[in-house]
């Protein structure tokens, strides 16, 4: 059984499919890359804050100088784009996802699960034997399938709460604002679509790998994916996250597909032939497949270990590809006491962060938290002793009443961040969120 | 597989050509219903707000130029103050909608900064009102005109109408050393009685200024005018859209947040870290005519007004973000922001005598105002713009997932 899986695993393959999916995954983070810098998002994410909010284990990452983040991002281009053209694409697809890494490691503020996604696929590339002209061994390319498929799933398992399928939120909040889309736009406001919607994203998220697996549900898949991800596209700002899974669901494809396009075929003629590797380097590549696809199985599932609720307490909410589950909105301020102050003394969040980084911060504990060391730190600096930080940290999730997500009598400052179940967090409110257009689910079986 | 293959290149190249521009507008609130509450808001609030303005204004310059030529009489002394509540009372309201031009160029789309002409609060300098006084440097309203806002604004005016007998700059200053015999002097004002007849000149072209300024705000609003409630009504101009005029005002409401919550309560009470002692009476905005409250209750007079969409007592069934809550299905948060907007008022008109007493007899008064305020601000920060989808004022875009 084993001999024939590694059989199978090691067997050549057209690196056809894997040129394109290199090209489009290339191009798109080039694209990406000008983009961030054509926005002022340069500026905007690494220059204009004057604190950062720091990852778990991640603390020592500092931001570099202006102009060197811009230079990193005309870097981050350049190495896309020769990834996209297939120069050296092991090392460009090293250097990118070390540089990559780098700049998304600087503030939490940036997190998205699609630069997590980048980072990953381009961290693969790096280990890939993908060269065009010279076959590939299977493996490569159901490594990247399980990756994705992996992306997908987890997707589907974060979706599955009430708010999402039972009351169809946040959509309904989300598509009340988007009426005025052109041709779905007034289809989104009508009774049930919401719920319906939701069920509908569930459901991609849940069959997208399956449907795409198998050679009859392929083509059917794949135009589920493109109508999802096409209208996710026209709905939200999601950035560069469509194309990129769209492009991803083409690894699901025959290897050979690309051959198949007028006037593409001769890119792929040439050499043929697996590069032969010795038995400690297949031995070592098969421990890496396990261990980073073992990994990806399982640290998603974290979030089940803290219990309560994630999109509450947010413990085990990166890295786990729950995308789009929540509108929150909320407010945060400090309360600080010192031994040279005479009462309490409320210090507004806002003012060591940027509009953007106060957005972020509000629904996200761990950043409440990092935020109330540096309001200590910054007082301790200016000569007080003995501070204490304490929160008055005020959220609405999906629309439900704001409710403190802190416990305003815990001392910040006496808490260190950890794996741990936080206990300064409090308990998510109870109660349904916002009803959307037509109700919930109930309401359709009464 | 061949038309499969076709069919993918062709998705992802179409994909590849599509920008972001075309992001839709994004308000839960249908257009035409976005365009009757920003004509609403404009109509019952905004245009009204400024034509009290212009009026206050300009019965405010006549009542100082009564006093400036009767410093002695009472009956002029008591007209101008009462002017000066009057206006203090529209101008209040009038800071609580700085879209536009009233604005902060940096902060409001069609900002040009009008509002640092009537009123240069936060930033004030009675020193250098002092030293126009000795020097006489208030005469040609047009010189005034030119000098830095706090020489001559509403704070000035405050200033100049309830003087004391001191002044507000160092020892080390020149109106203070020169002292005593030159002209310069602060003190052989005070002391030869000159300081009440030369201060009610100088409000008087203070008060000629605030009413020629506030002409100037009108008319950059007046559909006769330069028209700028047009470009809010139409969504046009510096606007993209409804949305983004219904924003402004969205934006312009965040004054009662930023201002008066964590101005002119969390300073004076001692509950911001600006204030380094356990309280700071001296922080508060009106010091000298001690009406710091009424300045308060005007603010928010105009936030309730722009809630509502009108003074609800004259015009309840004014369209107004109550209405459009409850068309969104969160009457819910209307209830909370009409319960909050209530206990607000209730709070600050509970606080005993002025807010200059009370911070000195009854601080709890005060704290509890501001908690009120607080509660109220949280919803306005959580769900109320949540509903809406409105971002805080100044926040950028970005991506999402």
């Amino acid at each position: 059984m084993l001999g024939r899986l590694v059989k199978a695993a090691t067997r050549p393959i057209d690196p056809a499919s894997l040129v394109v999916h290199r090209f489009l995954l290339g191009s798109i983070l080039s694209i990406s890359s000008v983009r961030f810098l054509a926005n002022g998002w340069v500026e905007r994410c690494y220059e204009t804050p004057t604190f950062f909010f720091r990852y778990f284990g991640f603390e020592w990452v500092e931001v570099l100088p202006s102009p060197w983040m811009h230079v990193a991002y005309v870097v981050l281009a350049a190495l896309a784009a020769l990834f996209a053209l297939g120069v050296a694409p092991r090392i460009t697809a090293a250097a990118f996802f070390l540089l990559f890494t780098y700049v998304e490691l600087i503030d939490v503020t940036n997190y998205l699960n699609h630069y997590y996604l980048v980072s990953i696929l381009m961290l693969l590339y790096a280990f890939l034997p993908v060269r065009r002209g010279a076959e590939a061994p299977a493996w490569a390319l159901h490594l990247l399938r399980a990756q994705v498929g992996i992306v997908y799933f987890y997707a589907a398992v974060a979706k599955m709460g009430s708010d999402w399928l039972l009351h169809g939120q946040p959509l309904g909040i989300w598509f009340a604002s988007r009426e005025e889309t052109p041709l779905i736009g007034p289809i989104l406001v009508l009774p049930y679509v919401p719920l319906l919607a939701s069920w509908a994203g569930f459901l991609n998220d849940l069959l997208a790998p399956f449907l795409l697996s198998f050679r009859r549900t392929r083509i059917f898949g794949f135009a589920m994916v493109v109508v999802f991800h096409s209208i996710t596209h026209l709905l939200f700002d999601i950035g560069i996250f469509p194309f990129l899974m769209i492009s991803n669901a083409t690894l699901f494809f025959d290897p050979s597909w690309p051959r198949r396009i007028p006037g593409v075929r001769r890119l792929f003629e040439g050499e043929r032939g697996v590069p032969e590797f010795g038995r400690s380097v297949r031995a070592w590549a098969v421990a890496l497949v396990a261990l980073h696809l073992s990994f990806q199985v399982l640290f998603p599932l974290r979030t089940f270990a803290y219990g309560g609720d994630v999109l509450w307490h947010e413990q085990g909410m990166r890295w786990s590809w729950r995308v789009m589950l929540r509108k929150k909105t909320g407010d945060v301020s400090f309360r600080v006491r010192a031994r040279e102050l005479d009462r309490e003394k409320v210090v507004p969040s806002t003012r060591y962060l940027t509009l953007l980084q106060h957005m972020e911060m509000v629904g996200q504990p761990d950043l409440i938290l990092q935020l109330a060391h540096h309001v200590a730190a910054d007082l301790e600096r200016r000569g007080y002793h003995d501070v204490e930080v304490y929160a008055d940290a005020w959220v609405s999730v999906n629309g439900r009443p704001a409710a403190r997500l802190i416990e305003p009598d815990v001392d910040l400052t006496k808490i260190r961040d950890s794996i741990w179940p936080a206990r300064y967090i409090t308990p998510a409110p109870e109660g349904d969120p916002l009803p959307s257009r037509g109700g919930p689910i109930a309401q359709l079986f009464r | 597989m061949k038309r499969l293959s076709t069919a993918v290149a062709l998705v992802l190249a179409l994909s590849a050509c599509s920008t972001g521009n075309g992001t839709p507008r994004k308000s839960p609130i249908p257009e035409s219903r976005r365009a009757e509450l920003v004509g609403s808001l404009v109509t019952n609030v905004l245009l009204p707000s400024l034509d009290d303005l212009v009026s206050s204004a300009e019965a405010f310059e006549v009542a100082a130029s009564a006093y400036a030529a009767d410093v002695g009489s009472a009956e002029a002394r008591a007209a101008v103050e009462s002017a000066f509540r009057t206006l203090l009372e529209a101008l209040q309201r009038v800071e609580v909608m700085q879209l536009g031009p009233l604005g902060d160029p940096a902060k409001f789309a069609g900002g040009k900064g009008l509002r640092y002409g009537l009123y240069s609060w936060p930033l004030h300098s009675r020193c250098s009102v002092d030293m126009a006084l000795v020097d006489e440097a208030y005469a040609d309203v047009d010189a005034l005109a030119s000098m830095q806002p706090s020489y001559f604004g509403f704070d000035a005016a405050e200033y100049l109408l309830f003087h004391p007998d001191s002044n507000a700059c160092p020892q080390i200053n020149r109106i203070n050393t020169a002292c005593p015999g030159a002209s310069t002097c602060f003190a052989d004002l005070v002391s030869e009685g000159l300081l009440p007849a030369r201060a009610a000149a100088y409000l008087s072209s203070v008060a000629s200024l605030l009413a020629r300024d506030a002409r100037t705000v009108r008319q950059a609003y007046a559909r006769d005018g330069e028209d700028f409630v047009g470009q809010i009504e139409a969504g046009s101009g510096v606007y993209r859209d409804t949305t983004e005029s219904m924003t402004a005002f969205i934006h312009a409401m965040y004054y009662v947040e930023i201002e008066v919550k964590d101005q002119k309560l969390a300073i004076p009470v001692g509950v911001s870290d600006q204030c380094p002692t356990s309280t700071c009476p001296d922080r508060v905005e009106l010091p000298y005519s001690k009406l710091s409250k009424e300045a308060i209750v005007a603010n928010l007079t105009a936030f309730r007004d722009l809630y509502y969409g009108a003074d609800p007592s004259v015009k309840p069934d004014a369209l107004g973000f109550d209405d459009v809550l409850v068309e969104l299905s969160a009457g819910e948060v209307d209830q909370a922001m009409r319960a909050g907007i209530d206990a607000t008022f209730a709070a600050v008109e509970a606080i005993p005598g002025s807010l200059e007493d009370a911070l000195a007899s009854d601080v709890a008064s005060v704290e509890a105002a501001y908690a009120a305020l607080q509660a109220l601000m949280t919803e306005l920060k959580t769900r109320f713009i949540g509903i809406l989808d409105v971002q805080p004022p100044a926040a950028a875009a970005g991506d999402n997932d």
